[in-house]
């Protein structure tokens, strides 16, 4: 059960009592000097009333009373405006002392000691009755004029409160009020100082920067370890071409570096009188057969030093590596937190929620020591709400529903975490009812997400759930009913590159299961390439990467989505070229190599991809706001070496498929209805057009060229076409042009939706044969005129 | 990358930056104008509209770099040694290129200039709104 934990209270409450401490104890003495002291006693009040507030709450009665005490002592020199003797100021210090005694005596573990009231109790009690009397001093501008009036004021006042008479400044001191005062206080600083237990605050500002900075250090790091294994490799060819060269030049020295001269060989006259094997004698071979010799000699000892200097500097990069690991980790342990803090925000809602629905409900907390980052803490509220949510509102049935079915009356529901490798598991269970799948279907086919006829296995059918537009008003008694569906969650989710996935079993109950990364700054990455474009995708969602073996069958054509065997069971699979539809990798140049397969909830599902890299650290940063409605992509990284990386979110790539494999195009619905082909190289474009229309109950064929327009033609009878200009293969103006040829298309109305604004652009469309002619982004209400127009959309 | 000088404008006058596409030229406001780089590469961002020429590494930020060739009726220049004048915009940066070396003018205050990009509408209207997964 989901207990408040007192150790972890009071070391929150040490923390906040040193930085409480040290307002009071910088500012009490600051009192005495202060021109103006109104500001300094405030913030002291604030700070004595939080203290005393804080203390109750860890039930630290004594130090809550004497704070309690220096409020209500404040509290009266605030309000009545009155000058603070000196030996109330003492006093007050003294009762500070005495509260930092305790939280000392706590820190180390021991109890409240309730002997230290005693020393300043009575005089406490007195300063206060005499406050109390005290009359109020009419607000003086200026402190140096005030300085006299309390003797008056405070003329028939005890022994305390009558020595203020000896605070006589003289004015020149008084004047340079607040720096002044703190200067005097400066010696001060070190006795005053008061610091339990090793905190510090430090705004998380700071240390996201501190992040941000290391993160920089780490991929220039990387890029350095690359770089030095690149030396090294390069080293090792020198090293034995050096080795090759050296036994060349020696074998070449051993046969030429003496020579015994021919006799026609010209002999020089000084050495005349020597024989031959008397004098040495060097001809311009040998000279130059030991100069290189000598040369060669030379690089080698360079290249040794090198290799010395190379090794050196390896190891240097490998400590530097683990330094900036370790200094990373530690910096990183400093962001995480407690996942049992989040956990005990739920116990109140559940405790509500439970009695609104008029459940019974046991709550249970595991894990709560798994720490995590407090990026991802505060982002799995929302999700989790929901999740816990639904369980008490759908899942948990009523007493008497369980009692009948057998079960024991109260509900469970556990929320457990645990660390899986770099990632942290959280678990929602329930002993509830589980979700009727049955039920999860026919909703799906009702809401027209799913075709009647498809047929899906009990895994697929439980991923609609997480479908776009699914669990709205209508499934409000199986899932939420709040109105944000576990689409919603699961792009929260996928937000902080998590998955989640659940898993049900009638009557026993349902468990939702959510795998995050444990740390945000600095994530694992999978790097791949695409047409030379280089992408990555965290590799918490990442399942295995493997080889791709194109199947021999699978056409070309229409293939937007296919499988292949994974393991046995049969996954969808795309390629990249499919998801941003751009040429470069067209047929022909088959580089498909891989499959990278990526957990999506509930699905396996696989990307084709070029070519795989090993696993990097990065920096994942946040889409320019400019780009952000690609949402293909959950961020952004820099490589080492300064290229643009992509952060592939293989959630949106598979949005479509990731609820089941049969949905239905919407295209098969609307039999009856009047039909619009799409003609545009933008997938992108392609998609949206196809939404509008639908929406605007047209049926939608989709082509992505002139050529495969045609095609389309030949199958299907279209009521009008909507053509882009500027594609591969073919154009949109060829494309028009052969429409105006063929007989029976001549009629198809056409209206051409280009990006291109120029007036030559038009009259040529328009005189091929187009009927209008829209520049994208296009206004939807002119799009729906000349659906009117031509009677494709009904006039409202 | 090099930096240049942005200039301020005096009293009672603006001063505007512009820079050229094709046969057009644009004006920025000078004050939004953070900086003007030399592109060394961009790196292109695949499923981005036509106008999002590709994005650029600068100090650690992605900037994107619009191509208004793509937006307004222009040749399609030739962007040989182009230039990258960075706008702070909705707390963001983008870029536009330019094929000329961009440079400052300053009018009075009350002229009123034509081919100024009002950087706010821009940023609103050419922000990319839920693309890439064809729901709206």
């Amino acid at each position: 059960m989901g207990k408040i934990d007192k150790s972890e209270l009071l070391e929150y409450f040490l923390a906040e009592a040193e930085d409480y401490l040290n307002v009071l104890s910088f500012g009490i003495p600051q009192l005495e000097n202060a021109a103006d002291r109104t500001p300094i006693l405030e913030e002291l009040f604030r700070a004595a009333h939080t203290l005393k507030g804080a203390a109750a709450i860890v039930k630290l009665s004594v130090t809550s009373r004497i704070a309690h005490s220096l409020e209500d002592i404040l509290d009266a020199f605030k309000n009545k405006r009155l000058v603070v003797p000196k030996d109330t100021i003492e006093l007050m210090l003294q009762m500070l002392d005495a509260i930092a005694q305790i939280v000392r005596d706590i820190s180390s573990g021991k109890e409240e000691d309730d002997t230290v009231e005693g020393k300043f109790a009575t005089r406490v009690q007195e300063l206060l009755a005499t406050l109390e009397e005290a009359a109020e001093v009419e607000a003086p501008a200026e402190a140096p004029a005030e300085a006299v009036e309390p003797k008056e004021a405070l003329a028939e006042a005890t022994v305390a409160v009558a020595e203020a008479v000896e605070v006589k400044e003289p004015p020149a001191e008084v004047v340079p009020a607040a720096g002044a005062a703190v200067e005097a206080a400066e010696p001060k600083k070190d006795e005053m100082e008061y610091s339990f237990g090793n905190f510090i605050r430090l705004d998380l500002r700071k240390i996201e920067d501190m992040f941000n900075l290391i993160g920089e250090v780490t991929i220039l790091k990387n890029h350095m370890l690359k770089k030095s294994k690149d030396a090294g490799d390069l080293s090792e060819e020198v090293l034995f071409a050096g080795k090759r060269l050296m036994e060349e030049v020696n074998r070449f020295a051993e046969r030429h570096a003496y020579s015994i001269s021919d006799n026609t060989k010209f002999v020089d006259p000084l050495f005349s009188e020597f024989g031959e094997l008397e004098f040495d004698r060097y001809d311009e071979q040998n000279i130059f057969s030991r100069k290189v010799q000598e040369l060669t000699e030379d690089i080698a000892e360079a290249m040794k030093e090198l290799m010395g200097f190379y090794e050196t500097f390896q190891d240097d990069i490998k400590t530097l590596d683990r330094v900036v690991n370790s200094l990373r980790s530690d910096l990183s342990d400093s962001r995480m937190m407690d996942i049992g803090r989040l956990f005990q925000r739920f116990v109140r809602p559940v405790k509500e929620m439970a009695k609104e629905a008029g459940k019974k409900i046991e709550f249970h907390v595991s894990g709560q020591s798994t720490k995590i980052d407090r990026v991802i803490f505060e982002k799995l509220f929302d999700p989790l709400m929901h999740m816990i949510r639904n369980s008490i509102g759908h899942g948990i049935e009523g007493d008497e529903e369980r009692a009948g079915k057998g079960k024991k009356r109260e509900g469970t529901i556990s929320l457990s975490a645990r660390r899986e490798g770099i990632n942290i598991v959280i678990e929602i269970m329930d002993d509830g009812a589980g979700i009727n799948t049955g039920r999860v279907l026919e909703e799906a086919i009702k809401q027209g997400l799913v075709s009647r006829d498809a047929k899906l296995s009990r895994e697929e059918i439980l991923s609609l759930i997480f479908l776009h537009g699914f669990s709205t008003a209508a499934a409000t008694d199986m899932t939420s009913g709040r109105g944000v569906g576990m689409n919603a969650v699961r792009n929260q989710i996928a937000n902080i590159n998590g998955t989640v996935e659940l898993t049900t079993e009638t009557n026993r109950g349902t468990t939702f299961r959510i795998r995050v990364p444990s740390s945000m700054a600095i994530t694992n990455v999978i790097v791949f390439t695409y047409s030379n474009i280089e992408f990555v995708i965290p590799a918490s969602l990442i399942e295995e990467v493997i080889q791709y073996e194109p199947p021999d069958e699978l056409s070309e054509e229409g293939a937007e989505a296919s499988t292949i065997n994974y393991r046995g069971t049969n996954i969808l699979v795309k390629k990249v070229s499919e998801v941003f539809h751009a040429g470069g990798n067209g047929k022909g140049e088959k580089k498909e190599n891989y499959v990278i397969v990526c957990s999506v909830s509930n699905k396996k599902l696989g990307l084709i991809v070029d070519d795989v890299f090993a696993q990097e650290e990065a920096i994942i940063k946040p889409v320019n706001r400019f780009l952000e409605g690609l949402s293909i992509y959950s961020g952004i990284t820099i490589s080492g070496d300064g290229k643009v990386r992509l952060v592939v979110n293989p959630l949106k790539i598979f949005e479509e498929e990731a609820g089941a494999v049969a949905i239905s195009k919407p295209e098969v619905e609307s039999e009856e209805g009047r039909r619009v082909l799409v003609v545009d190289d933008s997938l992108s474009v392609r998609k949206y057009l196809a939404a509008f229309f639908t929406a605007r109950n047209l049926k939608v064929y989709s082509a992505a060229n002139g050529a495969e327009a045609l095609k389309e033609l030949e199958q299907n009878d279209v009521d009008l076409i909507v053509a882009d200009l500027e594609m591969p293969v073919m154009h949109g103006y060829e494309l028009v042009s052969r429409v105006r040829a063929i007989e029976k298309l001549r009629h198809i109305p056409i209206i051409v939706l280009t990006s291109r604004s120029a007036g030559k652009h038009k009259e040529k469309a328009l005189e091929l044969g187009a009927d209008e002619y829209m520049v994208k982004p296009f206004e939807e209400r002119t799009m729906e005129d000349a659906l009117r127009k031509y009677a494709l959309l009904q006039t409202s | 990358m090099k930096q240049e000088e942005i200039p301020q404008s005096a009293a009672g006058q603006k001063t505007f930056c512009v820079f050229g596409v094709g046969e057009r030229e644009f004006l920025l406001a000078a004050e939004e104008v953070r900086e003007i780089v030399d592109i060394s590469r961009i790196f292109p961002i695949p499923g981005a509209p036509d106008y999002i020429y590709g994005a650029l590494p600068l100090r650690g930020k992605i900037i994107p770099a619009v191509d208004l060739s793509k937006i307004y009726p222009i040749e399609k220049p030739a962007f040989s040694n182009p230039k990258l004048l960075i706008v702070g915009v909705e707390n963001e940066n983008i870029g536009f290129l330019s094929e000329t070396s961009p440079f400052f003018v300053t009018f009075d205050e009350d002229i009123m200039v034509d081919d100024l990009i009002d950087t706010k509408s821009f940023f609103d209207t050419y922000r990319i709104k839920n693309m890439g997964h064809g729901k709206n």
